[in-house]
């Protein structure tokens, strides 16, 4: 079923019911790992999809998801495309956060159990978890239409922080009254939580830099204090992401196609149902970038206190905000002009080159910051966005490591492990709120990272600026 | 009738999330059944008491369809509204839509444990069927 184009990218070819031929990015080592879930045959199914654009594409992180894999990206023409929840994913505008300091690792050595057991405290994580923001019906509308410039009008940040961020961490388009009362139920209690799960709020060394110029246009430098923050849009995003699938798929039995897989529910983006799935899925991306600002914030203010240090001592910068769960309207050169597409990246960062409207201007000269995060005994890429990606895969590279165990054989493989104490040996002091939480996620049920980024660097879709390593790591 | 140690559903395994399989008797049977293991691996249900009821009324274009409505909508009486559902009794039951009651009693910190967060009740792999023995149905969750 799989050709081989090039040492990194494998071609599903077009048969059957596919409009476009599927292509994977990975190397023959990922591939091993590949094999043994259903990915490839859904990156075949979406290929299906009516609208669909050029190829149906999966990044070397990808596994198994929902209809779509994780990992997937696929561009809809907007006249004749479809919008699909899960193309999206579950946990909508799932996304990363850098902040830079001015601090290095020597100075916060002898800190780092103060500063952990701080984080833990001030950061609510863990199941059911609430926040400490007390959000009235009209404050949460308003959290949902202005997203993180919310936040920051409340004190939770600076104007420096949103233009730090992708879209300015607000998406236009968002309309509250798309969203259930269900929805809004689940999200206002959990504004300013982390979650469970993979999401993590990190304390990361610098600990190589492959592109000295990039990095120094980044505020990057060896030996440097960062922190790292993985976190979604809590119930909400689940919420809206449940209630259209719900929509779509009863009317399933309307589409003018075959579903190969009910997960795929869609409909066409120029429908009711398809703009306001836009509309809501819009709102949840802005909860998910007002609660990883309000993380910012006590993150800023928890170093503050435990370290004596002022703002501008610890000079903790917001270097980029990705979503790695999303669906955006961007324009892509086709055919010798530039087309308006509907992009989902589903567990997929977007990667812009130099100069693209859309990069940050302190960053024009190199392109957008791409934050890859691995797993807690590992640590995370920062990479640069590329004219390679922008023109083969819709401005997209991976979002992570993925998972290759379920979290039973990982709760398996750590019975008689002290997972803190394996961790502590490695170098990295992690807490955690839930019981199970470290046993599900022992590095060795994700990919290697490294392995993924090479994959991405190689094949272009980003380039490699620095290497962080974990210290201190803080789940759900 | 079964017993605790031998549960009418069983766990299974997936990459990135959790499913089960369970089956009953009658189709009625195995929905509550469903009930049971959806609950089940939220909190270990001998601590949810049965004080207070929740009415539940779904529907779905086919049998599959309102299976997942139906476990979709007990999954939102925790999630959004704190309920646990120790047991369901379903009062009327059809291929598209059913009526019943879930028994349970609101979440309390200081007596439940919370086991696994589940936040959404997905559509892959979702069957329900009969076979020559009753009933038998998969679901599997996102955690």
């Amino acid at each position: 079923m799989l050709r081989q184009l090039d040492a990194y990218r494998w071609e599903i070819p077009k048969s059957g019911g596919m409009k476009v031929p599927g292509l994977i990015y990975t190397s023959e080592r990922l591939m091993k790992t590949m094999g043994t879930d259903e990915s490839s045959k859904q990156v075949k199914n979406v290929a299906h999809l009516p609208g669909i654009v050029k190829y149906s594409l999966a990044m070397p992180d990808v596994h198994w998801g929902y209809g779509f894999p994780i990992g997937g990206v696929a561009a809809f023409d907007l006249d004749s495309g479809i919008i699909s929840p899960g193309g999206v994913g579950y946990d909508i505008n799932c996304g990363c956060r850098v902040m830079t300091t001015k601090l290095s690792y020597e100075e916060i050595q002898n800190h780092l159990p103060e500063l952990m057991t701080a984080l833990f405290q001030n950061i609510p994580s863990g199941v059911g978890s609430t926040g400490p923001i007390k959000l009235s019906h009209k404050d949460e509308r308003q959290v949902l239409t202005d997203g993180a410039a919310w936040a920051v009008r409340q004190g939770f940040g600076t104007p420096e922080d949103l233009e730090a961020t992708e879209d300015g961490g607000v998406m236009a388009g968002a309309d509250p009254e798309k969203v259930s009362d269900r929805a809004l139920e689940r999200g206002r209690p959990q504004l300013g939580t982390l979650g469970s799960g993979n999401h993590f709020l990190e304390i990361e060394i610098v600990t190589d830099i492959y592109d000295e110029k990039t990095a120094a246009v980044f505020g990057l430098r060896k030996g440097q204090v960062t922190v790292f923050l993985h976190s979604g849009s809590r119930g909400l995003g689940y919420q809206v992401c449940d209630d259209y699938l719900a929509r779509m798929v009863k009317n399933i039995h309307k589409l003018d196609f075959p579903l190969p897989d009910r997960q795929l529910a869609c409909a066409y983006i120029a429908t009711p149902a398809g703009r306001d799935y836009l509309a809501a899925m819009a709102c949840a991306a802005n909860y998910a970038w007002a609660n990883r600002q309000l993380l910012t914030h006590w993150s800023r203010e928890t170093f503050r206190k435990v370290l004596h240090k002022s703002p501008q001592q610890l000079g903790m910068r917001l270097l980029y905000d990705v979503c790695h769960n999303i669906a955006k309207i961007e324009k892509f050169p086709m055919g010798g002009t530039l087309v308006e597409l509907c992009v989902h990246r589903k567990g997929a960062t977007r990667s812009l080159p130099a100069g693209h409207p859309a990069v940050p201007k302190p960053y024009a000269a190199v392109g957008q910051p791409v934050l890859i995060p691995g797993d807690m005994g590992t640590g995370s890429y920062i990479l640069v966005g590329t004219e390679k990606a922008y023109t083969d895969t819709f401005g997209s590279a991976c979002h992570g490591a993925g998972r290759v165990m379920s979290r039973t054989q990982a709760v398996k493989s750590s019975r008689g492990r002290a997972i803190v104490r394996e961790m502590a040996d490695r170098g990295v002091l992690v807490m955690a709120s839930g019981k199970g939480t470290l046993q599900e996620e022992i590095p060795e049920a994700y990919k290697r990272v490294d392995d993924v980024v090479e994959v991405v660097h190689q094949a272009g879709l980003a380039r490699k600026v620095a290497r962080l390593r974990t210290v201190v790591c803080i789940k759900g | 009738m079964w017993k605790p140690q031998n549960p009418p559903y069983r766990v299974i395994d997936h990459t990135a999330d959790m499913g089960f399989d369970v089956w009953g008797a009658r189709r009625k049977d195995l929905f509550c059944h469903a009930a049971m293991a959806l609950f089940g691996a939220i909190t270990p249900l001998a601590a949810v008491r049965e004080r207070d009821e929740r009415s539940v009324a779904i529907e779905g274009v086919d049998l599959n369809d309102l299976w997942i409505n139906y476990l979709r909508e007990l999954l939102y009486l925790f999630t959004g509204r704190g309920f646990l559902v120790h047991a369901v009794d379903i009062s009327k039951s059809g291929r598209k839509h059913l009526v019943a009651i879930a028994k349970g009693e609101p979440f309390d910190p200081a007596r439940h444990e919370i086991l696994t967060e589940i936040k959404a009740v997905t559509y892959h792999q979702a069957v329900v069927e009969k076979t020559l023995t009753g009933w038998k149905g998969r679901f599997i969750v996102d955690v």
